[in-house]
């Protein structure tokens, strides 16, 4: 089904509100400013693609969301939970509740099948899709008995696409989901992301190094060290078919 | 500093709990066998040393009375090297301040202690001189024992009078450096004194007049024993010679070639054990550490290393740990070898017993060490350069998980995820596993093998003196007497049972082996001796035959049934073929029993006792020793509490020394295992858990998913462990066995939940080392790199 762009769909109550974000790393003399003074408001139902070089702190932005890395200064609030002061305990259960996780490097469970491992995930999320009704939205549903494995790289990708959106999170954050993965194969996870954005309405956020894939985007945030440099609406939203690169 | 040095400086420090723990376990092999060949080579060396200096004897003859005018005939034998002829008797102390009668031995010394053979060792004062026949020297146990110091008086029962002589010196002599009182199987050095007096003194008091009654006799070089022995039995048997006893069967040298082999045993089985448990350990981890850097390794070849620096890189990693393991090792095993020689000592009196390393104990446990712990290294590490680099740069490839056998048996729908992930691990790799519950179940024998000593010396007092000796003192009459004495004894206050014993020294021959004992004739049904078979069944002794303990039916090679030659030698000295009609099971010495008549019978003696054991109310005891003190046909009383106190005392030294040792060597190993387990299977299984704790899962589920694998490694392991516990103890106690005493291979309850409970706290421990890594998982970098 293809998405069209609707902005009216889109609330303006902001779900990630950061202001004042810096991230620095102390190694030995050199600072390195992995985030400077990044202010950030990322709406409910919003499809946000995080665009930048290499090293211009991405993944930092995209893990603090994530509640996985704690900023240096700066504030950072999903709803009313506050993702900087949080203790670990409280970062586990607003992860386990609300996120949705997509890496770059799959980070499947090897010893549990394809069904199993979106079931991990179901058993402790409180209003979870049936894990093989999310496989079905990547196209896996033939594959459920298979490991990891005996899956090509994109398959797996999928399984964690699945993985993400099995449990109906409120949000969705992908890192580089199609870093490793070819052309077809990437555009077919990106139509996977789209859907559940599109069905479920989960807030996501992409990474990529891909600018062609800021097409699909509500809107395209770019980086570069460490500053936010540019924030653009897309007029009208791609369908993953119609991206070309 | 090259490059792969300061990787390796890294990786010693990202895994300093690891290396620390191998170390240590490593450490604990090379000490126990520097220890323990030490303490061999030391008691070896002061033997030797003393046996040379002190000119032990070879043969050792005991007789009624023969003049010395015979000795030029024996000194003729072909293969006599020297003779020394002497006034041997047994005799009461009369010693006020103890509570027991004292025995003693007097022995005679013609040339003030600087005798042709078993010469003497003065520690204080000066031995008699020829001539002298006012004073004595002393053994130095009994000195110690009772604080006796040259310049004290000895009153000495001698011929039913008491005489004083002052003692001029504290000696030892290579004939008594374990003195024993004869016929009791432990020493208790306050109640046994050897005397030695001037041969004029000594012919005075026995009314042994230019007589001897105990000869020593040292052989020419390559003489043959048994030809001499042979000619010394027939010329002496006119004197009442009871028959010439060889080096190896005389009391004190039997007890301490016993003691020596099994130290000898004891430096090979236990270092054995520790190492192999080392090498499995060392083999396991390092073949982890090799294989998980298995992309690093692939790349510096690729980068163009050759082989050989990298293998040196690893090996310098294992000489690191055994370095380490040497610093801590070789200390640790001078000092336990130190205190091992040291509590000897009272055992063992040897003037020159000192502590001294073997300098090639030291470079073979380093050497084995290293050599162990590098095949462990290399074999690693050439399963990763075997393979071309492009391939192993790769990940390894996944382990192929599939749905096990055992999913089949359990409907798989109705396991959770996460215990899914349990299950095929464990059973996804199977050896991984079974390695890792071995090596759980290796920990725990280390643990049973420093604490079953304790059960197994229990259990062996308990067998020999609670139920073969069920009476509480003995006492030896000066020479064979009318039954009557048994009655007159139970008259006494405070005695509730006597039985009478005879004890007749006879010699058993079986084919060509010969062995000197003498045996003990029981009264029809005793209730105060009872033999006992294996199975700890009493065992009637039967008026068909023999019983033998299976010591020394193994000595003999007999079996029951079989017939063996029995020779009296007393009295009319006859000679009889006798059936074994049973063999006993006792845990000390080497004994044998006959109904007391056909005994006497044997001996062509009516009916006469040479012993009796009493049962005594307790309460009527210091009484009774007292009275005992002074009853002239008594030789000598032994109260078995008190004997036993005094050796429990001395054996729980050497008990302490070295179980409690061993006892911490395997704690460290069982920590050592147990720990390194669980390290390995974070460090292998971090990415995964890190991957979960990325998706919402809290570090106590996560925590929970590893420790249920370990859990069951150990549930598995330890109950493996109890069972291979009486395995390994079964060979051991074996091994240590010899003829003085049979170490039972016996491990009680609470040995056994000792063990496990080390294990399980260690388990625990390294549950919380784990635990707190856990906690600190890095989440973001899993997610910057793949596998
Ligand atoms: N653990 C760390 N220690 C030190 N510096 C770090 C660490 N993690 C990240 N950085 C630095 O922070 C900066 C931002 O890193 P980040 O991973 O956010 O970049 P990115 O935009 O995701 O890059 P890429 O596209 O290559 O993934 C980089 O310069 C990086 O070197
Ligand atoms: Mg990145």
């Amino acid at each position: 089904m293809p998405v069209t762009a609707g902005s009216n769909r889109l609330s303006l109550k902001p779900v990630f509100h950061a202001t004042g974000l810096c991230k620095t790393y102390l190694m030995g003399q050199v600072a390195v400013h992995a985030l400077k003074d990044v202010d950030l408001d990322i709406f409910e139902r919003e499809f946000v693609v995080l665009l930048g070089p290499s090293g211009s702190g991405k993944s930092t932005l995209l893990n603090i969301l994530g509640g996985l890395d704690a900023p240096t200064s700066g504030e950072a609030w999903w709803r009313d939970h506050n993702l900087v002061g949080a203790n670990d305990a409280e970062l586990t259960r607003y992860r386990r509740e609300h996120v949705g996780f997509v890496f770059q490097f799959y980070n499947l469970i090897p010893s549990l099948t394809v069904l199993e491992n979106v079931a991990l995930v179901t058993e402790i999320a409180s209003n979870p899709l049936d894990p093989r009704e999310a496989l079905g939205l990547v196209g896996l549903d033939q594959r459920l008995d298979h490991f990891p494995s005996q899956l090509s790289g994109g398959e797996q990708q999928r399984v964690a696409v699945a993985r993400a959106i099995a449990k109906s999170p409120d949000v969705l954050l992908c890192d580089e989901p199609t870093g490793a993965l070819d052309y077809e194969t990437g555009k077919g996870v990106l139509a996977a992301i789209a859907r559940a954005n599109a069905q479920l309405g989960t807030t996501t956020v992409i990474i990529t190094h891909n600018a062609a894939i800021a097409g699909m985007a509500d809107r395209v945030l770019r980086l570069g060290g460490g500053r936010i440099i540019g924030d653009e609406r897309n007029p009208r939203r791609l369908s993953p078919d119609e991206l070309r690169w | 500093m090259s490059l792969l040095d300061r990787k390796l400086l890294r990786d010693i420090s990202a895994m300093r709990g690891q290396v620390m723990t191998i170390s240590l376990v490593i450490a604990a092999g090379v000490a126990v066998f520097v220890a323990s060949i030490s303490t061999y080579d030391s008691l070896l060396a002061g033997r030797d040393g003393f046996y040379l200096a002190g000119r032990m004897p070879q043969l050792f003859v005991t007789l009624k009375r023969a003049p010395l005018s015979i000795l030029p005939q024996i000194d003729e034998i072909p293969g006599v090297a020297a003779v020394q002829a002497r006034i041997v008797r047994d005799v009461i102390v009369d010693r006020r301040a103890s509570p027991l009668p004292v025995s003693a031995r007097i022995v005679s010394i013609d040339s003030g202690g600087d005798e042709p053979l078993a010469r003497l060792h003065v520690r204080r004062g000066m031995a008699p001189p020829p001539g002298d026949a006012a004073s004595v020297a002393i053994n130095e146990a009994f000195a110690e024992a009772n604080g006796v110091s040259p310049g004290e008086d000895m009153r000495v029962m001698l011929n039913s009078r008491v005489q004083t002589f002052k003692v001029a010196a504290v000696a030892l002599s290579p004939e008594f450096v374990y003195a024993v009182k004869p016929g009791l199987p432990i020493p208790d050095d306050r109640l046994y004194a050897i005397i030695w007096m001037d041969r004029h003194a000594a012919e005075a008091a026995f009314d042994l007049k230019a007589a001897f009654n105990d000869l020593l006799v040292s052989l020419a070089p390559g003489a043959d024993a048994q030809s001499v022995i042979a000619e010394l039995d027939r010329r002496l048997e006119p004197y009442g010679s009871a028959g010439a006893v060889e080096r190896r069967d005389q009391p004190s040298n039997r007890f301490l070639e016993d003691e020596l082999n099994q130290q000898k045993v004891m430096s090979v089985t236990i270092p054995f054990v520790f190492f192999a448990v080392a090498a499995f350990l060392l083999n396991v981890t390092l073949g982890r550490l090799v294989a998980a850097q298995r992309e690093q390794i692939a790349a510096l070849k690729a980068m163009g290393f050759a082989a050989f620096p990298l293998a040196a890189h690893y090996l310098k990693l294992v000489a690191i740990i055994v370095l380490l393991a040497s610093l801590l090792g070789i200390p640790a095993g001078f000092a336990f070898g130190a205190a091992m020689v040291e509590s000897y000592r009272g055992f063992f009196r040897l003037p020159d017993l000192a502590f001294r390393i073997t300098p090639w104990s030291v470079a073979a446990a380093v050497g084995a060490s290293f050599a162990m712990a590098a095949v462990g290294v290399l074999s690693a590490l050439r399963r990763v350069t075997v393979l071309a680099p492009a391939v192993a740069m790769r990940p390894d490839a996944p382990i192929a998980f599939r749905r096990s056998w055992i999913e089949g048996l359990i409907a798989p729908s109705s396991i959770r995820p996460h215990r899914m992930m349990i299950l095929r691990n464990v059973a996804g790799r199977p050896l991984r596993t079974a390695l890792t519950v071995i090596g759980v179940a290796f920990a725990v024998p280390m643990v049973v093998l420093g604490l079953f000593w304790r059960d197994a010396i229990d259990h062996m007092v308990d067998v020999q003196f609670n139920l073969v000796e069920r009476g509480n003192v003995s006492v030896v009459f000066r020479q064979p007497v009318s039954r009557a004495i048994i009655g007159d004894l139970s008259r006494e206050p405070g005695v509730l049972a006597v039985e009478s014993q005879r004890i007749v020294p006879v010699r058993f021959r079986a084919g060509h082996r010969a062995y000197l004992t003498s045996v003990v004739g029981l009264p029809d049904r005793s209730e105060l001796r009872r033999p006992h078979d294996a199975a700890l069944r009493p065992i009637e002794v039967s008026s068909e035959g023999i019983v033998l303990t299976r010591r020394l039916a193994e000595r003999l090679d007999v079996k029951a049934g079989d017939a063996i030659a029995v020779e009296v030698m007393e009295g009319a000295r006859r000679k009889r073929d006798l059936p074994v009609s049973a063999v006993v099971d006792e845990t000390i010495g080497m004994g044998s029993y006959m109904p007391i008549t056909a005994l006497n019978h044997l001996a062509g003696e009516s009916d006469l006792v040479s012993a009796a054991v009493l049962y005594a109310d307790s309460a009527a005891m210091p009484a009774l020793s007292e009275r005992f003190k002074n009853l002239p046909m008594i030789e000598s009383v032994t109260v078995k509490s008190y004997t036993l106190a005094s050796f429990m005392d001395k054996i729980a030294n050497l008990v302490l020394v070295g179980a409690g040792v061993l006892t911490l060597f395997g704690v460290i190993i069982a920590v050592g295992v147990v720990y390194n387990s669980a390290r390995i299977g974070l460090q292998e299984r971090a990415r995964e858990l890190a991957s979960l704790r990325v998706l919402g899962f809290t570090r106590a589920e996560v925590a929970r998913i590893l420790f249920a694998e370990f859990a069951l490694e150990i549930g598995l392991g330890v109950p493996l462990g109890l069972a291979a516990s009486q395995g390994l103890i079964g060979l051991i106690a074996r091994f240590h066995s010899n003829e003085s005493f049979q170490i039972p291979g016996v491990i009680g309850a609470q040995t056994y939940a000792v063990a496990a409970l080390v294990v399980i706290a260690s388990a625990l421990a390294s549950a919380y080392v784990v635990r707190r890594r856990i906690d600190q998982l890095d989440l973001v970098s899993v997610l910057k790199t793949r596998d």
